[in-house]
């Protein structure tokens, strides 16, 4: 039984692949973070390793020891660091042209691959350009774009989409017993990635913390210039802070939209009462340019600029809110 | 198209333009007239970066009451009716012409008094007409302040960069002069804050020091004097470990004037091949001295560019002098520990570096690449390094990378792979010298595909590539089939080696030479790994290689071979003292 | 489980093991060693998923089960003890194995015996036998020219080939290739070809050392290789992929050939060595007949530096004088390997192989590629 959420139209193609023994050498996953690529990637390995009648099976000797990372014949290869690097695809590539030890194959997922230096990224494509006989590579990366043409053109590509809400809040419900009110807002949060839907139903401080950014965004709108700077500093010593812009970003979205009138589209329905009166008090414009400020924030942090003098920057150029 | 006639009070403003193009232009100006006065003590003060006041005051032999006016006088105002007159005007330059042009674009007051004249004059221009003119007591010596510079010419104004960006240039220009003439005490302060202040004791290390900082000057190698041709080549380099991202810092002097030229920067930067890693440029002040008539300063009207009449003479001895300064000695890069004592001691009463620190400046500390804790000691305790290496014991390996040893200087840790690197550089460039580079047969050729442009060159160079070793054949299309490689050289590197030394050649950056790219490529690809565990036989052969070697401290790529932890610093960081 | 041995047998039995443990490996089961009770017996095994042991040691068995507990830790502690009985026995709940041994006792936390992979015992249908003395000489005249390199997965292995008339095994790296022949006791009926890593021979060198004879099984899926001693069981994956066709590199003609007395050859080579040391270990031979068939032999190396060495041999020399050089490593590691009395190299001319070959002794050549100084 697959447990993967979503994704059905990718597993329905793997199982037609190993049911007509027509298993890819090399495959890709592509898709946005926590999307699910690495676990559907290790099914899909499971399910060549298996030993049961319809794999994954999940219950068998095999399966288990997929799931558990402690199947000699699947081996994973993370970036070490921020890069995957040479000296890992060296060890891998002799690792591969070894028999397998117990199953049919020898799986190799190698996550995160638009991450690999371009020195491993090229020794690479040797490998996958003449896998061994029993080699199945499995490649995942955030976008196909980043990957060289050469790597791209010897995978068979499985573009994973976000998985739909309706979808994320129904396994949430089933599987993990979660309230449907719950399961409802962690899915429209998550903006289609599973694993952090699932990720915050089991560490529930997830969404304290975002209660807890939001609120302190509605104080900001309330607050003095010299508290504003005060935050400004604060912030800028905040090792998550480019999640904490990216989350205030999701929020102004929601206040344009609440402008805007498409109040169905809106992300943080928990705090819908909050969106409205912000709404009210703004235009259409103002919501924009709060908008923008938060995307500029985030592309001038991405090139080094100081944290601090860009917080303020943002913080000041949001319009004050009558107390 | 003929020249418009032009009101001789406008061609004087454009004239004056071309040789004053900024603050730091009639700083120049002045302290030349200054120096030439005699003076030995000259004091420069600029505000709002010269573009409010410039003021120079020398203790020089003064101009003599009568001939005040004759100072500002355009010698060739008069006969300037064609173009030729205004290019000739420019390419002059004799004393005089200088502070007309100035006095054109400005308002100048000057104060000065003979030596032997009783009283002094003070005059005051606006324009190039003189307003005021009385006579006033003082010392003797003169004092000339330019305020309001460019005030009729709106459109030279506008040029001008940023306050800061302009006192930079002053202050480059400044400490240029204090180089060169060490002898004289000179004092700049910019909106009344002290930049800097030479002592005058005649000695270019304690300018540098002043200029630069111990830290720095620490790390540089002296040049004496060394003479080859008639060209006599003197002054300061920085040893491998100091480098700075342009060439700015390479400051030249000809017969005492400084001079920017670029084609003998690259001569000078070429004798640092191989020490510096790349992108990288030295610090170096040198001083030539050569016959008057072989150097024609003229082709410029601010004389900062010149032609040598030899000049491939003067390239061979300055690159000589560096090169042999270099080889003969510098010290190991001493390794940086942040320390709480570190900073403040030295630079304590320099607050010139505040200034600096604001404005693209000759001496911008983040540019330095290794630095030396500020530790006035340092010097005297520790064996004056020399170019050879001490004998070192050792004493482990750490990340499989780094090979840790003692010697009498305290504590070495040695990159492996960098130091393999150089050690096979000089064995392959001894063997390319004497017999021949050692190639292996190989029992399966090699088949490789290249790029098109990559494959195009390689075949044009397969005779170049037989001396490196490799054997090569086309195998049709863009494939290639190597019989033969370096000895050492591992198989699954030769195409990435041959990739490297064709992607080199296809940059064609200045200076590329199959020579240098194939030592230094195999040198690279037949050295040891990091990440390689090695044995201590195998540690003890690398470090007595590396003392074999004739410049043991980079690689041949320029990155340091060796970090030194003196047993000072050692010391210090456990607290011991 | 509960059991007793001998500590001196449960000592030679971890050392067998011991070098199949993984050094360093993602899956922390590796650096342990496998303990099992099986029938009257302790069987050890170790595995770093290339190379696997299994060694089995005489117990007293009271009570079955297995355990894997880290492989350094146990060893460093059964090593120390003294020659006498240990007790040991597993404490199930909390994975701990007991072990005592006189006045001496000792608690080591483990993992799960079911997380250790499992490795497969083959049918015995395709069994060859090998005198384990043979094997090891094959073993140590093909594993040196084994690339180290990894580049090429394929060179890391040896070639081995098996047919009724008996085993061949090859190796190369770039530069040099070995290929030795024997018939061997039992052979296949079929012929088999696959390509077993140099570290897994080497490894069965090592542990086959008392053994009498060695027998070696296929799996049928060609996935594994056995090979079994009493009481020692080595298995090795596989190196897929094909090996380079080496008897078309093979020269069949010669235009020199010397042969020269193997210990005076080797003496001049090791000389020659020291002063090739910082030459790129290059060595070269001038081979100059004389009359009758006679000739001599000139090896010489020079160091830029440290100066040069020349030795002269009297040899028997049939064809063209030449000079040729060579890597001495290469032919010191091939003649070091020889035990005939004389030695014969034949080359065509200084860019083609040199063909080793001892001179009356069992089938086996080693060619080397020659060395150049570019001009």
């Amino acid at each position: 039984m697959w447990t993967t959420i979503g994704h059905e139209w990718a597993i329905a193609a793997l199982e037609r692949a190993i049911a007509a023994r027509r298993v890819p050498h090399a495959l890709l996953f592509t898709g946005p973070a926590h999307v699910g690529k690495t676990h559907l990637a290790r099914e899909f390995a499971a399910a060549l390793q298996c030993e049961g009648a319809a794999p994954p099976c999940g219950e068998c000797e095999a399966c288990r020891r997929v799931q558990k990372g402690t199947h000699p014949d699947v081996r994973l290869v993370e970036p070490e660091g921020d890069h995957i690097k040479i000296g890992q695809i060296r060890n891998l590539q002799y690792e591969l042209s070894l028999s397998p030890v117990q199953g049919a194959w020898r799986v190799c997922l190698l996550t995160d691959f638009h991450t690999a230096t371009p020195e491993a990224a090229n020794a690479f494509l040797k490998t996958l350009e003449e896998p061994p006989a029993h080699a199945v590579i499995i490649l995942t990366a955030l976008d196909a774009g980043l990957l060289l043409p050469t790597i791209l053109s010897r995978c068979q590509v499985f573009a994973l989409r976000p998985v739909p809400a309706r979808r994320i809040a129904q396994a949430l419900m089933e599987r993990w017993g979660a309230p449907e009110e719950r399961a409802e807002t962690l899915a429209r949060l998550s903006a289609g990635a599973v694993g952090w839907a699932i990720y915050a139903w089991e560490h529930p401080e997830v969404l304290a913390e975002r209660q807890e950014r939001l609120r302190e965004l509605e104080a900001l709108l309330t607050a003095s210039r010299g508290e504003r700077l005060q935050a400004a500093e604060r912030y800028s010593k905040h090792p998550a802070l480019n999640e904490i812009i990216g989350l205030w970003q999701t929020w102004w979205r929601d206040v344009l939209l609440e402008c805007a009138g498409c109040e169905d589209l809106i992300t943080h329905a928990d705090h819908h009462e909050a969106l409205r009166r912000i709404a009210r008090l703004w235009s259409l414009p103002a919501a924009e340019a709060a908008l923008r400020s938060t995307e500029n924030a985030l592309d001038q942090l991405e090139h080094n600029a100081n944290a601090r003098l860009v917080l303020e920057v943002m913080f000041l150029s949001w319009q004050p809110l009558a107390a | 198209m003929p020249i418009r006639i032009l009101s001789p009070e406008v061609v004087v403003r454009i004239a004056a333009g071309e040789v004053i193009e900024r603050p730091a232009s009639v700083v120049k100006e002045l302290l030349e007239n200054a120096i030439d006065a005699g003076a030995s003590e000259i004091a420069i003060e600029i505000a709002q970066g010269g573009r409010r006041l410039v003021r120079v005051s020398d203790n020089g032999c003064g101009i003599p009451a009568n001939e005040v006016e004759l100072a500002f006088a355009r010698h060739a105002t008069s006969k300037l009716r064609s173009a030729e007159d205004l290019y000739r005007i420019q390419t002059l330059g004799f004393r005089g012409e200088a502070l007309a042009s100035i006095a054109a674009v400005s308002r100048v007051t000057l104060s000065t008094r003979a030596v032997g004249e009783e009283a002094g004059t003070l005059i005051r221009l606006e324009g190039g007409r003189i307003l005021h003119r009385e006579g006033q007591g003082r010392p003797p010596g003169t004092t000339v302040a330019v305020e309001n510079l460019f005030f009729n010419t709106p459109a030279r104004l506008k040029f001008l960069r940023s306050d800061t960006t302009e006192a930079g240039q002053v202050a480059r220009l400044v400490s240029s002069y204090a180089l060169i003439y060490a002898e004289k005490r000179l004092s700049l302060e910019s909106n009344g804050r002290l930049v800097l202040r030479t002592l005058g004791t005649g000695s270019l290390y304690d300018v540098l020091v002043t200029l630069y900082g111990l830290d720095i000057a620490e790390q540089l190698i002296e040049i004496p004097p060394f003479t080859e041709e008639g060209i006599t080549v003197s002054g300061q380099i920085s040893a491998p470990s100091l480098h700075r991202a342009n060439r700015r810092d390479i400051l030249l002097f000809v017969n005492r004037r400084w001079i920017q030229d670029t084609s003998l920067s690259y001569a000078i930067g070429e004798a640092y091949r191989t020490l510096l890693p790349q992108g990288r440029h030295p610090l170096v002040v040198l001083s030539l001295t050569l016959p008057p008539e072989d150097v024609d300063v003229n082709i410029h009207p601010t004389k900062q560019e010149v032609r040598f009449r030899r000049q491939r003479e003067v390239f061979t001895v300055v690159q000589r002098a560096v090169r042999t300064a270099l080889m003969r000695q510098y010290p190991v890069p001493v390794a940086q520990i942040p320390g709480p004592s570190a900073a403040s001691r030295l630079r304590a009463g320099q607050d010139w570096r505040a200034l600096f620190a604001q404005a693209p400046l000759p001496v911008n500390p983040e540019e330095v690449g290794h630095r030396v804790p500020l530790e006035a000691p340092l010097r005297a305790e520790e064996p004056q390094p020399s170019g050879r290496l001490p004998m070192l014991r050792v004493v482990g390996q750490i990340a499989q990378t780094y090979i840790v040893a003692e010697g009498p200087g305290g504590m070495y840790l040695i990159d492996q792979h960098a130091a393999h690197e150089r050690i096979r550089y000089e064995e392959l460039r001894a063997q390319r010298a004497g017999q021949g580079v050692a190639s292996q047969e190989l029992l399966d050729p090699v088949a490789i595909e290249l790029a098109p442009q990559q494959a195009v060159l390689l075949e044009a160079n397969l005779q170049a590539l037989l001396a490196y070793g490799f054997e090569i054949i086309p195998f049709g299309g863009n494939t290639f089939l190597v019989k033969r490689v370096p000895a050492g050289l591992a198989p699954g590197d030769v195409s990435t080696a041959l990739g490297e030394m064709l992607e080199a050649a296809l940059e064609g950056k200045e200076g590329f030479s199959w020579e240098d790219q194939a030592l230094i490529t195999l040198s690279c690809h037949t050295a040891v790994r990091a990440g390689k565990a090695l044995s201590p036989e195998e540690m003890r052969d690398l470090v007595r290689q590396l003392e074999r070697t004739a410049l043991p401290h980079t690689c041949p790529h320029g990155r340091p071979t060796l970090v030194h932890f003196s047993q000072a610093q050692l010391e210090r960081q456990f607290d011991r003292r | 489980m509960k059991l007793s041995c001998l500590q001196e047998n449960l000592a030679k039995g971890l050392s067998i093991v011991g070098r199949a443990v993984a050094t360093r490996s993602t899956l922390p089961v590796l650096s342990n060693i496998l303990l099992a009770t099986d029938e009257s017996r302790l069987k050890l095994s170790a595995t770093n998923l290339e190379i696997s042991v299994n060694c089995w040691v005489g117990a007293n068995v009271t009570e079955e089960g297995a355990i894997t507990v880290p492989a350094r830790l146990l060893t460093d502690f059964v090593n120390s003890l003294p020659p006498e009985r240990i007790d040991l026995s597993l404490i199930a709940r909390t994975q701990t194995l007991n072990l005592r041994c006189g006045r001496y006792e000792a608690n080591i936390k483990g993992i799960d015996a079911q997380e250790f992979p499992i490795i497969l015992v083959p049918e015995e249908d395709k069994a060859s036998q090998f005198a384990t003395a043979d094997l090891a000489k094959m073993i140590d005249r093909v594993v040196f020219a084994a690339a180290t390199d990894e580049s090429r997965p394929v060179l890391t292995g040896v070639h081995t080939e098996l047919t009724p008339q008996g085993v061949t095994f090859a190796a190369a790296d770039s530069y040099r290739l070995s290929v030795v022949s024997s018939p061997i006791p039992k052979a296949p009926a079929e012929r088999i070809s696959i390509i077993i890593p140099a570290r897994a021979l080497q490894e069965l060198r090592r542990i086959s050392g008392e053994a009498e004879s060695v027998t070696m099984l296929v799996s049928s899926a060609r996935n594994q290789v056995f090979f079994r001693m009493p009481e020692v069981e080595l298995i090795s994956q596989l190196v897929e992929g094909t090996f380079p066709d080496y008897r078309q590199i093979i020269p069949t003609t010669y235009n020199t050939r010397m042969v020269a007395t193997t210990a005076d050859l080797l003496q001049a080579l090791r000389m020659a060595a020291i002063f090739a040391r910082d030459a790129a270990n290059i060595v070269r031979l001038q081979i100059l007949p004389n009359e009758g068939g006679m000739g001599r032999l000139i090896v010489s190396a020079t160091s830029a530096e440290h100066g040069d060495n020349v030795s002269e041999l009297d040899v028997t020399v049939e064809g063209q004088p030449i000079e040729i050089a060579f890597n001495v490593r290469y032919l010191l590691d091939a003649l070091e390997v020889i035990d005939t009395a004389q030695v014969a190299l034949e080359t065509r001319d200084p860019t083609s192989p040199g063909v080793i070959k001892p001179v009356g002794g069992q089938d086996f050549v080693h060619i080397i590629m020659p060395m150049h100084i570019a001009r």
